[in-house]
């Protein structure tokens, strides 16, 4: 499965907001295989803050783990610095793919 | 009369705020009215008005210390998250403009919608008086500016943690560790996330609340809290430059 992120918004900021993104895009995790890899792809996003992307990347990491990897995050600074960051507070682990 | 002299109730329409306010700001030397006519009435000068309006960061202070809570212009008050938000959108858009912050464009944007977001979370249902927030930027000048007159960092730390015991311990908390007045969330990134940007690109940050006052700018390692002994007030003020 690919989540682009670019369909939430191409300036995701708030925890509000990011929790939102969440709860309505859960459901369609539901039914995937138990093996199947979640692709989180930042292409086309502007502005990514940690506070949205605590609250829509920390429940999808902690449910699926290893099957995650984020893609297209190197061209943005804004998803550098705060994938540096919750990997430096929260202890994730991102699978990032260049 | 002199041309193009305005009433004090229309420069205080334009400037949002009381004609009490203006009179007080003429007598403190703030912004200096013109006095004309028989009676000696006040009146502004159109350029001094549009010089005050310019400058984002007299006109959102003047709003945080006032004792008086007045209604913001509406071209500065977000009286909500999703108002803020559709204007931090407009900003993203503005800012693509300025071919030089092209690098680091996002990164302005992010900080500016933490401080901004954090001033809402921390004060929904709490407001003192005014609900909102300012928020004004001025890419001339290259400066944004962001202002609340909610209950400070102090009052929502101490929430969680009681033995805060000043501003400027809790300033220092603030953007240092992870900690959150909306403890058990799992929340109290958004500050650090600031500090980490401010101190690693291009940017300077001038952060107040209480009476304690952060700058920070590209390159510094430590956190230098100063006690501003006349200029206290209650909410939280943030000017960043880029």
């Amino acid at each position: 499965m690919k989540i682009q992120l670019k369909k939430f918004g191409t300036t995701l900021s708030s925890r509000q907001l990011g929790k939102e993104a969440y709860l309505a895009f859960r459901p369609n995790l539901k039914n995937i295989d138990k093996d199947e890899q979640i692709e989180i792809d930042f292409s086309d996003v502007d502005t990514f803050s940690p506070s949205w992307g605590d609250e829509f990347l920390t429940p999808i990491i902690d449910e699926f783990g290893e099957r995650v990897i984020l893609t297209n995050t190197q061209n943005n600074p804004s998803v550098k610095v705060t994938l540096e960051l919750l990997t430096e507070l929260e202890g994730k682990q991102f699978k990032v793919i260049s | 009369m002199e041309r193009k002299l305005i009433p004090i109730y229309e420069a205080a329409k334009m400037l949002g705020v009381t004609m009490t306010t203006l009179r007080r700001w003429d007598e403190a030397g703030k912004l200096k009215a013109v006095r004309a006519g028989e009676k000696g009435h006040r009146y502004y000068r159109k350029k001094d008005i549009d010089l005050f309006i310019q400058d984002l960061s007299t006109i959102s202070w003047e709003w945080v210390i006032d004792q008086a809570a007045h209604e913001l212009d509406s071209h500065y008050h977000c009286a909500n998250s999703a108002i803020f938000q559709s204007r931090l959108e407009k900003f993203n858009e503005d800012l693509m403009n300025i071919k030089d912050v092209t690098a680091i464009h996002s990164l302005i944007v992010a900080v500016t919608g933490e401080i901004g977001n954090n001033s809402f979370d921390h004060n929904l249902g709490n407001w003192p008086d005014v609900v909102g927030i300012f928020f004004g930027y001025d890419l001339k000048r290259r400066n944004i500016v962001l202002a609340d007159r909610g209950i400070g960092i102090l009052a929502s730390l101490q929430r969680v943690r009681p033995s805060l015991a000043s501003h400027q311990d809790a300033l220092r908390v603030a953007f240092t560790e992870r900690i959150t007045g909306r403890a058990p969330e799992s929340r109290g990134n958004g500050l650090k996330f600031v500090r980490k940007v401010i101190c690693e690109y291009p940017l300077t940050l001038d952060f107040r609340t209480g009476d304690a006052r952060l700058i920070l700018r590209e390159g510094d390692r430590d956190i230098d809290i100063h006690t501003e002994h006349d200029e206290f007030f209650r909410g939280c003020f943030a000017s960043i430059t880029f």
